[in-house]
């Protein structure tokens, strides 16, 4: 009896298992748990790490909880904590409620030069924090060349922008784009048909965005908030720059100090320091969900969105653009403005006319310099070849995801993701860890092609969603018609996908040699002697204080980065 | 006529529920069959196993005579080996290709040479009256220019079969008869075995030969158009098929030349003999709304025909005849008529020979 009902059992499991492996699902799936392993490679090394009691190379290292409980002591890292706290707290206030403000006004009323506001809105996206915070430092900073002119004309100076207020300001001002962006898009989801009925109902244009546009878009704003947390947290750069001349210390300062330019590396500390970051973040996502509770009541499918109609105004519309305006030269454009001016004097103050201090010393250190020529090429290499390659990867993921079956494009869909929810520092410490533990790991260790596995790790989930929403509106009926036409499934894939993905593949190269070369946090723990790229540059240099050079580095890296900005800003 | 598409208990089975149960089911050579049902009735799973689009479960599927899948011999012949045409119900014109190298890919992939591949196509679109429409591309056609795009790909590489999904969902009103017409033109022309699947019963019974009714992953009746309308097997095939009243009865006595059942209202009416039926089990007497007639008064009620009065619910004008819904003692009713009675109250009669008792 038993027997049979076992055997039952088993020729069962054995159609299903026969069921699987002709569903052509297998490949797929193995390539999503190919792809997990692979993205969560840099986290193994650390948490293995957090619960050594020596080194990892040492062979007499053993599992002990030490390492928490010697950082939960350490005074450095509770007051790390809670500055963590408070400056990712008012960064995202300030991110977001900026970022929502121009998405309602931007998106939907009729503003005099609405495009061009737009773009510049976005466009601290492609200049690096490094470059944002140092160009503020220029300019408003005590020793600043507005706060200096203010305080010698006026006799009152900025209020100090090496704190902690400072550096959740900037941070703030950094994450405009993506709250900005992130809103706008979820705006831009709301079908125009329950705006409309709501107006038909008798509700206002103002009532009609706090009763209906505002409520639907709840879930976009936790999910925003929650992305801007964790980015900022991860933000490595304002923090060095703007808050260590004030020895205001965050999670990721007290991280990079204690394990990249340490002399005396504490393994385990570090390792749990980073353990208990990616902790917050996974604890952040949780809270997400639990705050958004059932999704099904914002689902918003089945009404089309059409091209929303925009809010006429008059001469209102002139003083908001106005004040867009003042924004966008406050933040952006006039700290550009000095920093460009910057690289090209030996000092830049009030004190001196500048006309008597202009010189092109900073470039020539630059590009007399190996080792700095050396780090621009090799940024360009990574972001190109690196680029290039990271986009052929990045599209068989899609195909595996789009082109398979419902559960291994669920699967992937999810996995794609799991880089947002580890910050950069941590995925530069990881490999860190693991080409000490990996054999042969000290030749790769110091190697560009370890700085581009840890970039494509940390940007993959970008580059997944640039390419992700042209699989989808492309449709698998094409391809298909293509396989009962005659052709094999990657000549499928290469005659009909492939050019009609042709856009977003462009697009995301174009994201790719951007974020590449914007990238400095994870690259801080992986680069050596040779395998230098800019943004490791500009952190030495900031640090030995040579911030002529480093201005005239970072206005290098703007003039790349140029082009490939125009090409994304004027597809907009 | 020798089988060209024969599906052997054929089961399509998702975590929990079946979408195709044991179907075996054979087409033959140029014949011309609708699948019909509701979405989700799985009637396009079966033309996407057909096509090697999907894999069953289990079961066996050859086509042409060779095996294009069986599960217990592991064979699973991809969709790029089977020689099928198929038009998708988007069409799924390829928008970066002009429609001549869409007609022409099937010839390309098969490594045709350049310019007789074209030539074939052109020949095609010659064939099918759209010869002008070669350099344009799919965005500037009209909804039926695709669709004959469509069809011209999937003939071009002389395919055995012809599969064709929804295709005139996609149409306006208007367009559709005249879209039926030229499927039915090309079906003869081509002498294609064809398989549409479609949910609109009546695209179905004016094309094809033979008509396959699914419900819930099973064949609910397979027969040719006349007689799926004439004579549905269940109660369901006659309300899918054309619409149907469907009066709840009780079967009082049965004998060879007939059963007699009684309706809610205790009328008796001897119907034609069903062996299955036992005296006392539960039917559908099922009638179509056209042969529901108006009557004067109650005097015309007979061993063979039943009258009962209707009390008018709605009215609706249809252009070229009027349905009306009413209330009777034995449940309610359409009538579809010439003209709407005069009277709001009134009586129909339904004769003995227009009725079709059904189990439930």
């Amino acid at each position: 009896m038993n027997s049979s009902v076992a055997t039952q059992d088993r020729s069962a499991f054995s159609s299903f298992v026969a069921a699987f492996w002709r569903s052509k699902a297998l490949p797929g799936w193995m390539f999503a748990i190919g792809l997990a392993a692979f993205l969560l490679l840099p986290v193994a090394p650390i948490v293995y790490q957090a619960f050594l009691s020596r080194p990892l190379y040492d062979p007499a290292a053993a599992l002990t909880l030490g390492n928490f409980a010697r950082l939960l002591s350490d005074a450095d890292f509770g007051l790390a904590l809670i500055n963590t706290a408070l400056f990712a707290g008012l960064a995202t206030l300030i991110a977001i409620v900026l970022g929502l403000a121009f998405s309602l006004l931007l998106e939907r009323v009729e503003l005099p030069f609405r495009r061009t506001l737009r773009l510049l809105v976005i466009t601290p996206l492609f200049v690096s924090p490094l470059i944002m915070a140092l160009a503020w430092s220029v300019l408003y900073s005590p020793g600043g060349y507005l706060a200096m002119f203010l305080r010698m004309n006026f006799g009152f100076g900025l209020p100090n922008l090496n704190s902690l207020g400072g550096m959740g300001v900037i941070a703030g001002v950094v994450q405009v784009p993506v709250a900005y962006l992130f809103l706008a898009t979820a705006a831009s989801n709301i079908p125009d048909v329950f705006e409309r009925s709501a107006r038909a109902s008798g509700a206002g244009r103002f009532q009609v965005v706090w009763t209906i546009v505002l409520p639907l878009l709840r879930p976009a704003l936790i999910s925003c908030v929650l992305l801007n947390v964790m980015l900022v947290v991860d933000l490595l750069a304002v923090p060095l720059i703007i808050g260590e001349p004030a020895r205001v210390l965050v999670l990721s300062t007290f991280l990079y100090t204690k394990g990249a330019i340490s002399v005396q590396m504490d393994y385990g500390i570090i390792a749990a320091a980073a353990v208990i970051m990616i902790a917050i973040v996974q604890a952040l996502i949780l809270l997400q969900s639990r705050f958004i509770g059932d999704r099904r009541k914002y689902v918003t499918v089945g009404a089309r969105s059409s091209a929303k109609t925009l809010l006429r105004t008059g001469w209102v519309g002139w003083i908001v653009s106005g004040l867009i305006a003042v924004y966008i030269a406050i933040t952006l454009i006039v700290p550009l403005v000095f920093l460009i001016l910057r690289s090209f004097t030996g000092i830049l103050t009030p004190l001196l006319p500048i006309a008597d201090v202009l010189t092109l010393e900073n470039y020539k250190t630059i590009l007399g310099t190996e080792q700095y020529v050396r780090s621009i090429t090799n940024s360009i290499l990574i972001s190109s070849v690196g680029g290039a390659t990271a986009v052929a990867f990045t599209f068989i993921a899609a195909v595996f995801a789009y082109r398979s079956t419902p559960g291994v494009r669920t699967a992937i869909e999810q996995v794609a993701v799991i880089p947002r929810a580890i910050p950069g520092l941590v995925v530069g410490l990881g490999f860190f860890y693991g080409m000490i533990l990996l054999p042969g790991g000290g030749y790769l260790k110091q190697t560009l092609l370890i700085l581009f596995i840890a970039f494509l790790i940390r940007n993959f989930p970008s580059g997944f969603g640039a390419i992700a929403p042209s699989f989808i509106q492309v449709g698998e009926e094409l391809d298909r018609a293509a396989r009962i036409s005659g052709a094999r499934r990657w000549r499928a894939i290469i005659d009909i996908t492939l050019p009609l993905t042709r856009g977003a593949l462009l697009s995301c190269f174009v994201l790719y040699f951007v974020y590449f070369l914007k990238e400095y946090s994870s690259a801080a723990f992986l680069f050596g002697p040779g395998s230098e790229v800019i943004g490791t540059t500009m952190l030495q240099l900031n640090f030995s204080g040579f911030l002529g050079s480093l201005a005239a580095l970072a206005c290098i890296e703007l003039v790349i980065l140029l082009p490939f900005a125009a090409v994304i800003l004027g597809r907009r | 006529m020798a089988a060209i598409i024969e599906l052997d208990q054929v089961t399509k089975r998702y975590t929990s529920a079946d979408v195709l149960a044991a179907m075996s089911l054979s087409f033959e050579a140029q014949q011309f069959t609708s699948l019909i049902g509701q979405s989700g009735c799985g009637k396009t799973t079966l033309l996407n196993i057909i096509a090697g689009l999907d894999q069953p479960t289990s079961g066996d599927v050859r086509i042409g005579g060779a095996w294009a899948f069986s599960a217990s011999r592991g064979i699973d012949l991809p969709p790029h080996k089977r020689n099928i045409g198929y038009v998708f119900q988007s069409y799924a014109l390829w928008p970066h290709m002009r429609v001549i190298e869409n007609v022409a890919y099937p010839l390309r992939v098969r490594g045709v040479g350049q310019d007789e591949r074209v030539k074939a196509a052109q020949d095609l679109l010659d064939r099918l009256e759209i010869g002008d429409l070669g350099q344009r591309f799919p965005f500037e056609l009209s909804g039926g220019q695709q669709q004959r795009v469509a069809i011209a790909r999937a003939l071009v590489h002389r395919p055995q079969v012809l599969l064709l999904d929804e295709p005139l969902s996609n149409l306006d009103v208007q367009l559709r008869g005249r879209a039926r017409a030229f499927i039915a033109r090309v079906h003869k022309e081509f002498k294609l075995t064809t398989v549409l699947v479609t949910h609109d019963h009546g695209e179905a019974l004016s094309i094809s030969d033979r008509v396959v009714l699914l419900r819930a992953g099973k064949i609910e009746q397979d027969g040719s158009a006349r007689d799926i309308y004439e004579f549905p097997a269940t109660s369901y095939a006659a309300d899918f098929v054309g619409g149907a009243n469907r009066l709840a009865a009780k079967i009082v006595t049965t004998s060879n030349s007939g059963a007699v059942v009684e309706l809610a209202d205790g009328s008796r009416i001897a119907v034609a003999p069903d062996a299955s039926l036992q005296p006392g089990a539960s039917v559908y007497l099922v009638v179509r709304p056209h042969r529901v007639s108006f009557a004067p008064d109650a005097s015309s009620a007979s061993p063979s025909a039943i009258v009962a009065s209707f009390k008018t619910l709605s009215t609706h004008y249809r252009g070229e005849d009027w349905e009306i819904v009413g209330d009777t003692p034995v449940g309610e009713l359409h009538v579809v008529a010439d003209q709407p009675p005069v009277t709001e109250s009134t009586f129909v009669r339904i004769a003995a020979a227009d009725c079709r008792c059904l189990s439930l």
